[in-house]
C-alpha cells in the first residue's frame, strides 16, 4: 500500500477499475430523461463535456454520486462499483419510463485509469500530444489507444480514464505500461484510492450516512440550484433552511490503527456526532475522514474526542479540505 | 475525561469559524457575481475546475478580494492554497489571528 500510494502522489499509477459502474443513456428522449433525474442541468453541457452530478430519492437522500459526459450519440454515466446494482435498477426502470434507452457498459467494456502528477507525460507518450488539450471534465476518442479518454475523478491528481471494447483491454493495459515504463507506471490496488479521495474530502458513497441530503453531506455543489429540480425539490428546500448534521473533514493524531466506523464524537461527553470513516494519510502521516457532527459544532477548529477500541481517547479535529496540495496542483 | 474543548469554547471557535466563512461568501458571491445563495456553496467545494468552476482569472480577482475586504496581502505562493472556501478562510483566520497576537 505504501508504494501504491507513492505511486499516486509522487509518480503515476495504473488502475484497473473496470468494477466501477459506467452506463449510456441514447435515444432522442436521452436529454429530456437524464434530465428528469439529475441535479445538475443536463442541457447545458457542450459535446464531450461533463459535470458531477447527483441521483436523489424523494427525501433528498443520495441514490449515488455520478460524472455525466455528453458524448456524440449517447450520454454517459460513471459512478463507483458500491452503487452499481442500486443505480442499474434505478436507472433501467427510469430510464425506459421516459423513452430513452440505458445500456450498461460494464458488461462490454473495461475501463483504465492513469493517475499521478506525471500521468500527463505518460498519456502523451501512450496517446499522442492531443491529450495535452484536454481540459479536466471533458472527453475524446483516442485512436492510438483505441479508447475514449476522460479526464475526471478528484484525487487531486492529473487523471485520465479510459474506456475501451472489453477485447482490447490487455492490449490497453500493456500499451500504458510499456509507454509508462520510463516514468514508473506500476499497476496499483484500488483500495489505494480511498485514501486519495479522503485527503481531498471527496466523498465515496459510504462515506454518507443513509438519509443524509447532499446539503448536509456538504456535496451541493454538485446540484444546479437554479434549476427546479426535479425529484427532491421540497426536502432538498427543507434541509437547506435546516440541515440535521453537518459533515465535516477531520484529522485524527496519535493512534496506530484506524478507528471503527461509525465512532461517536463527544465535547465533554455529550455526543455530538460520529466518525464516517477514516484511512491513514502517509503525506500528513496522521488519519483523516470525514464525520457528521450537530450543526453548531461542525465547524474547521472544533476539536472532538473519540474512543479507542483499547479503552483510550484520541482526539478528532475538524480542519478545511482538500487537507494537501498536491504535486500536480502546484504544476497547475 | 479530560478533553481538549470545553462545550462552550467549541460553541465560540464553532460561532467565529461560521462568521467568517458566511462573510467570505457573501464577498465571493458579490465579487465574482456568482448565481448563488451563501448557503449553496459548500464550504470543502473545489474553487476550481468542477465545484465553482473559477478559473485563473478569478483566483487574482479573489486575492484582490481578500486585500480589500479583509487586509491580507496574499502572495503568489499563497494562490495555489486556492482550494476551497474552507482554505481562504484559513489564510485570513491565519493572519487575522497573528495581526491581533502583534497588536
Amino acid at each position: 500500500m505504501t508504494t501504491d500510494y507513492a505511486l499516486c502522489r509522487d509518480g503515476v499509477a495504473l488502475f484497473d477499475l473496470s468494477t466501477e459502474s459506467r452506463f449510456s443513456v441514447s435515444g432522442p428522449a436521452a436529454e429530456t430523461a437524464l434530465n428528469a433525474l439529475t441535479t445538475i442541468d443536463v442541457s447545458s453541457l457542450r459535446p464531450w463535456r461533463g459535470k458531477m452530478a447527483l441521483f436523489l430519492a424523494p427525501d433528498a437522500s443520495i441514490i449515488a454520486l455520478a460524472t455525466i459526459f455528453r458524448a456524440d450519440a449517447c450520454f454517459y454515466i460513471f459512478a463507483e462499483a458500491t452503487v452499481a446494482d442500486r443505480l442499474r435498477a434505478y436507472l433501467g426502470e427510469e430510464i425506459a419510463a421516459r423513452g430513452a434507452t440505458l445500456t450498461d457498459l460494464s458488461l462490454t467494456h473495461c475501463l483504465y485509469s492513469v493517475v499521478g502528477p506525471s500521468a500527463q507525460e505518460v498519456m502523451i507518450a501512450a496517446a499522442g500530444d492531443d491529450v495535452v488539450g484536454l481540459p479536466f471534465l471533458s472527453g475524446e476518442y483516442n485512436a492510438e489507444l483505441g479508447a475514449t479518454v476522460f479526464r475526471m475523478g478528484n484525487t487531486g491528481e492529473f487523471e485520465y480514464r479510459m474506456m475501451a471494447d472489453l477485447a482490447q483491454a490487455s492490449g490497453l493495459a500493456a500499451r500504458l505500461c510499456e509507454h509508462g515504463a520510463s516514468f514508473g507506471i506500476a499497476p496499483v490496488a484500488a483500495e489505494v484510492m480511498k485514501t486519495l479521495l479522503l485527503e481531498m474530502r471527496a466523498l465515496s458513497h459510504n462515506d454518507i450516512p443513509v438519509d443524509t441530503s447532499p446539503l448536509e453531506a456538504g456535496v451541493h455543489w454538485m446540484v444546479n440550484f437554479r434549476k427546479e429540480q426535479p425529484v427532491a425539490a421540497a426536502a432538498l428546500h427543507q434541509s437547506k433552511a435546516a440541515p440535521r448534521t453537518r459533515c465535516v473533514a477531520v484529522t485524527i493524531e496519535g493512534v496506530d490503527a484506524a478507528l471503527p466506523g461509525n465512532s461517536r464524537l463527544l465535547i465533554e461527553d455529550q455526543d455530538v456526532g460520529v466518525l464516517a470513516s477514516s484511512e491513514y494519510s502517509q503525506a500528513l502521516g496522521k488519519y483523516v475522514g470525514v464525520a457528521y457532527v450537530a450543526p453548531e459544532f461542525g465547524w474547521v477548529g472544533v476539536s472532538f474526542v473519540a474512543h479507542t477500541p483499547t479503552g483510550g481517547h484520541v482526539v478528532v479535529r475538524a480542519v478545511s479540505a482538500p487537507m494537501l496540495v498536491t504535486k500536480t496542483a502546484k504544476r497547475a | 475525561m479530560t478533553t481538549e474543548m470545553t462545550l462552550q469554547t467549541a460553541r465560540d471557535v464553532a460561532e467565529r469559524r461560521r462568521a467568517l466563512t458566511e462573510r467570505m461568501k457573501n464577498k465571493l458571491i458579490e465579487r465574482l457575481s456568482l448565481q448563488l445563495s451563501a448557503e449553496e456553496i459548500a464550504d470543502d467545494s473545489p474553487l476550481f475546475g468542477t465545484g465553482l468552476s473559477l478559473d485563473s482569472v478569478d483566483a487574482l480577482e479573489i486575492a484582490i478580494m481578500i486585500e480589500l475586504e479583509f487586509g491580507v496581502a496574499v502572495s503568489d505562493d499563497e494562490l495555489a492554497s486556492f482550494r476551497s472556501v474552507n482554505t481562504l478562510v484559513d489564510l485570513v483566520q491565519e493572519r487575522m489571528g497573528s495581526a491581533e497576537e502583534l497588536a
